[in-house]
């Protein structure tokens, strides 16, 4: 995790497992809907499959992201939803960015 | 950017990506055209017409929608605020079938419309309030739903209404609404089928 001094000036972090572009991108898509499935990330973020999925297994490791498998007829259809922690951490992440350029010095 | 107002385009984008598809204005486009033939299908279907007039659009928009938008776009499900307008569009949908079914059995039964017609002094003036009307009310609708081609549509139904009814006293019925919702509803259509044409080279059918 990057470290930052907070308004209190103490150190604090920001959360690397969100701050990779992807997975910001994933972690914004899923933040402002109650669920989605695997199809509708892949094109609102532009990833392909392979990517999305290795992005996805990351966030589930860390618990930000709930993967639900299920079927459609007979088809596999997975719906992927952001667990309170996960909401959890990106909020606390938009704080922590919020902060970092609000500390940054006038040009 | 504000962050904040980032979220919300990203919230507003992957609304608006299932209106996107030119489904809706397929549908709406035949659903003119259907207006447009009411007149003569009147004779053979009696006062089933109404269900011919009524039923295909939703049909075409629904099936589209699940067998070409979401299987492209992907399903989602959106969070509290866009829920609680889904139930508001729910609430006015029911309030505005009511009165469209009681101004059906109204006109039917002889009460409607010629007391308020000649309220509102005659006949192009009463069609130019339901324009108005009609057009007001969808415009309502765009803002809730968050859907601005409804107000493309409240527009182009306004203009048929209108048209229709001075088209009535140059070439008589039922060529004016022939004419009229015949070409804005081709118009209509024709513009749905090239959105969903770049919508459909624009999110492919996902293999497997």
């Amino acid at each position: 995790m990057g470290v930052y001094k907070g308004k209190t000036g103490k150190s604090k972090k920001i959360d690397k497992l969100i701050h990779e572009p992807a997975r910001l991108q994933i972690m914004a898509h899923l933040y402002v809907v109650e669920s989605a499935d695997f199809l509708f990330i892949m094109n609102q973020t532009g990833l392909t499959f392979g990517n999305l999925s290795s992005h996805m297994s990351k966030l589930e490791a860390a618990g930000y992201v709930k993967v639900v498998k299920g079927f459609v007829g007979k088809k596999p259809h997975t719906m992927l939803k952001l667990t309170e922690k996960g909401r959890k951490a990106f909020d606390g992440y938009r704080k922590s960015m919020k902060q970092v350029f609000e500390q940054l010095p006038e040009k | 950017m504000d962050e904040k107002i980032n979220l919300k385009e990203i919230e507003k984008k992957s609304f608006k990506s299932f209106f996107g598809t030119g489904i809706h204005d397929i549908g709406f486009g035949i659903l003119l055209l259907t207006i447009a033939i009411a007149p003569l299908i009147r004779e053979s279907f009696g006062y089933w017409y109404i269900a011919v007039i009524i039923i295909p659009s939703p049909l075409v928009i629904s099936l589209g929608m699940r067998y070409i938008g979401n299987a492209r776009i992907g399903k989602v499900k959106f969070g509290v605020k866009r829920k609680s307008s889904a139930k508001m569009i729910k609430k006015i949908t029911l309030v505005s079938t009511t009165l469209l079914i009681a101004l059906v059995v109204l006109t039917f039964s002889g009460i409607f419309p010629g007391q308020i017609v000649t309220f509102l002094g005659g006949g192009a003036m009463f069609m130019l309030t339901i324009a108005i009307v009609v057009f007001v009310f969808m415009g309502v609708l765009a803002y809730i739903m968050d859907f601005s081609n409804l107000i493309l549509y409240g527009l182009v139904i306004g203009i048929g209404i209108t048209t229709a009814e001075i088209l009535r006293g140059i070439i008589g019925a039922p060529l004016d609404s022939l004419l009229t919702f015949g070409i804005l509803g081709s118009l209509l259509t024709i513009y749905g089928i090239i959105n969903l044409s770049r919508f459909m080279k624009k999110y492919p059918k996902p293999e497997g």
